[in-house]
């Protein structure tokens, strides 16, 4: 559905995007992931034909975007990051002026934009926008992308100044807008935003993609922490015996030996919950320990 | 995807509901309305003035048939009166509805210049501010349509606004009175289309600052700082370079262009004639032709130097062709160039293809000065980087 082939963006002799290929399935959420200044906008700029390529090509449904961005726009949605509308016109004299690009009869224009604006919790407001706040502002910005019901959405940084409320309700409609067959294609800094949603992730530094995967693919790339090994905290009342178990790696018990955590090739918790209750010791809990895309994030963000 | 018409179409009619939906275009519109209705009004005073003048003569001349006296002396030489000039020799004729529209023309270009800046000024600017031009990027459409159809939709705007004007104008001619000829509606309508001409001349000026700064403020600095530049400061330098290039003109002849004989010889007891009796010395008179014909050829050489300084001055240009249509006192060539009006005063009213035909090269660039700025402008946009 989107494809880049070494696709490179050349800033003054900065390269924003540096030969990135990168595939995107029909129906995925992909989240691209990288820190600020990555070249995570540049990209999504270049694939809905807003700018031009220094080198390679992108492909969105089979169009070669550079060649035919007109094409391109008319079968996708675009949020921008850091949206604007006309400070003039009411959210729904905004969405008209787009939707006239459109080939929408007229009646069929005037009932998709209520559609869209109930979607965002904007129905019935008549304020100018320029009286928005940032939040309505950025939920008009995803009204404006669905007015062409595009078959794919280009999200940039789409929870960016969105109250709790509204990410909750924004997380809902982009699994809503999935799995009416759209895809969805989501830049984000923040991880939970993208690890929430998004069923494949790629994470771009410097212009290349570095990773792609789904998250536990990606989790388990990071973390070090894999199939065959496993960590385990426990904690009790009482202080801890040594234990042994021919699957341990490594283990690590507290000052007061209360609590004590274990690497293992395998889930051993039957067998420590089993030992320490034949020594009478009251446990408090026991939990594997997950490994998160947060660390996994993080140590690219060291490197 | 719609076509191509449609998406201008659409682009038009908002930046169409934009202009006259907006707050500063209404005051400034109102204001220059205000201005436009007060200078016909004064200049419908003129007409009147001179109408009363024309109707008096025309008695004068009528009770001269009547008691079989001369025709009413004309004092000698031209005789300048208010809207126009008359010469020795010269029969009443009726002032012209025309009249009325001389301040207009005068005004025109500054009320003009403000009312098209405050139009152009901040149309790209204010979209790369406040960033909806990346939100309407990202619709399909190609980015000269937009740029085209702001400045169409600027244009109709302008017509609008002068049709007015002169819809308004023609209302307070014919309360007043006034009622033109085929011929001087003609000539009326024309300076309409002029006008346009030249409020689209200062708008393709405010596009264009509109797209060379993404800050409004620099934007509308920089849009009458070329107005000055090209219809004041270029123009006034003219004259003085062309001065130094061509030299200073002929010295004017110390003599006196008319000599009063000395009264004759006192001869018996006739009493002296009262009043003394004018009379040109045969060899003052060569003097001073002489030094016509040098001034002359003096002009004759300057004026293509002064002309170039005022090539990009819509205001010079629209001066021209006002005075060509009898409406407008001569733009600034016209008065630089002193009396030459006398003389080239035709017997003949010429028809007006005659005469839009002697301005032919003042239309042309009128025409091609908005094309200049809005080409500017319009490369300057498709290169924009719209992040
Ligand atoms: N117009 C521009 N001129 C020069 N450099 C730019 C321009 N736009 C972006 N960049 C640079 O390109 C890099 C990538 O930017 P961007 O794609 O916005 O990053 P991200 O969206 O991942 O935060 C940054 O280093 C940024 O400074
Ligand atoms: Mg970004």
């Amino acid at each position: 559905m989107i494809r880049t082939e070494n696709l490179t963006k050349d800033y003054n002799g900065v390269k924003a995007v540096d030969g990135l290929n990168l595939e995107v399935e029909e129906g995925d959420i992909f989240g691209f992931l990288g820190p600020n200044g990555a070249g995570k906008s540049t990209t999504m700029l270049m694939l809905v034909g807003m700018i031009e390529p220094t080198h390679g090509k992108c492909f969105v449904n089979d169009i070669e975007v550079s060649k035919d961005p007109l094409s391109v726009k008319n079968i996708v949605g675009y949020l921008p990051e850091d949206i604007g509308f006309y400070s003039n016109m009411t959210a729904e004299e905004n969405l008209d002026y787009f939707a006239r690009f459109y080939k929408i009869e007229k009646s069929a224009r005037k009932k998709k934009i209520e559609e869209v604006l109930e979607l965002v919790n904007l129905g019935g407001v008549t304020k100018k926008a320029g009286q928005f706040s940032r939040g309505m502002n950025q939920r008009l910005g995803m009204a404006q992308a669905l007015i062409n019901d595009p078959k794919i959405l280009f999200l940039d940084e789409p929870t960016a100044n969105l109250d709790p409320e509204s990410v909750f309700q924004y997380r809902n409609l982009v699994k809503r807008l999935s799995d009416e067959g759209k895809t969805i294609f989501i830049v984000s800094h923040i991880l939970p935003e993208v690890s929430n949603v998004c069923k494949t992730i790629g994470i771009i530094k410097e212009g290349k993609l570095i990773a792609k995967g789904t998250l536990d693919e990606l989790k388990k790339e990071f973390s070090g922490i894999g199939e065959d090994q496993k960590q385990m905290i426990i904690e009790a009342f009482d202080p801890i015996p040594d234990l042994t178990h021919s699957d341990i790696l490594k283990i690590k018990y507290s000052e007061d030996r209360k609590r004590v955590v274990i690497e293992s090739t395998s889930d051993i918790r039957e067998d420590i919950s089993g030992i320490l209750l034949e020594k009478h010791i009251r446990m408090k809990g026991m939990k594997m320990h997950e490994p998160t895309l947060e660390e996994a994030f993080l140590s690219i963000y060291k490197e | 995807m719609t076509s191509n018409r449609n998406r201008l179409t659409n682009i038009v009619r908002k930046e169409f509901i934009d202009h006259i939906r907006s707050g500063k275009f209404i005051i400034v519109f109102l204001i220059f309305l205000l201005l436009s209705a007060y200078s016909l009004h004064g200049g419908i005073n003129m007409y009147h003035d001179a109408l009363d003048r024309y109707k008096e003569h025309i008695e004068r001349i009528e009770d001269a048939e009547d008691t079989g006296m001369p025709m009413p002396a004309i004092p000698p030489g031209a005789v300048h009166i208010e809207g126009g000039w008359i010469h020795e020799g010269w029969m009443p004729e009726r002032p012209s509805a025309l009249y009325a529209f001389m301040w207009m023309s005068e005004i025109m270009p500054v009320l003009g210049a403000i009312l098209a800046v405050v139009m152009g000024f901040d149309l790209i600017s204010k979209e790369r501010q406040d960033r909806t031009l990346k939100t309407l990027l990202s619709h399909p459409i190609y980015r000269d349509e937009i740029i085209n159809g702001k400045a169409i939709g600027g244009v109709l705007v302008i017509i609008v606004a002068i049709g007015m004007t002169f819809g308004i104008s023609l209302a307070m001619l014919l309360i007043s009175d006034i009622v033109p000829t085929i011929g001087e509606f003609v000539n009326i309508a024309l300076f309409g289309i002029i006008s346009v001409i030249l409020l689209v001349s200062f708008f393709s000026i405010g596009l264009m600052a509109s797209v060379l700064f993404k800050n409004s403020g620099s934007s509308i600095i920089f849009a009458f700082g070329i107005i000055l530049v090209i219809a004041l400061i270029l123009p006034a330098i003219g004259q003085p370079v062309a001065g130094m290039i061509i030299g200073d003109p002929p010295e004017i002849p110390e003599v006196p262009m008319f000599r009063i004989a000395p009264p004759p010889i006192q001869e018996g007891d006739d009493p002296p004639p009262e009043e003394p009796v004018f009379k040109i010395d045969p060899l003052v008179e060569k003097e001073w032709e002489e030094w016509h014909r040098a001034n002359e050829a003096h002009w004759d050489r300057k004026m293509p130097i002064t002309e170039a300084f005022a090539i990009l001055s819509p205001a010079t240009h629209f001066g021209e062709i006002s005075a060509e249509l009898d409406i407008g006192m001569g733009g600034m060539m016209g008065i630089m160039m002193g009396g030459g009006m006398v003389d080239d005063m035709p017997v003949e009213d010429p028809d007006i293809f005659d005469k839009l035909g002697a301005v032919w090269m003042n239309i042309l660039a009128l025409f091609v000065i908005p094309a200049i700025f809005f080409a500017i402008a319009y490369t300057k946009f498709m290169k924009l980087d719209i992040r």
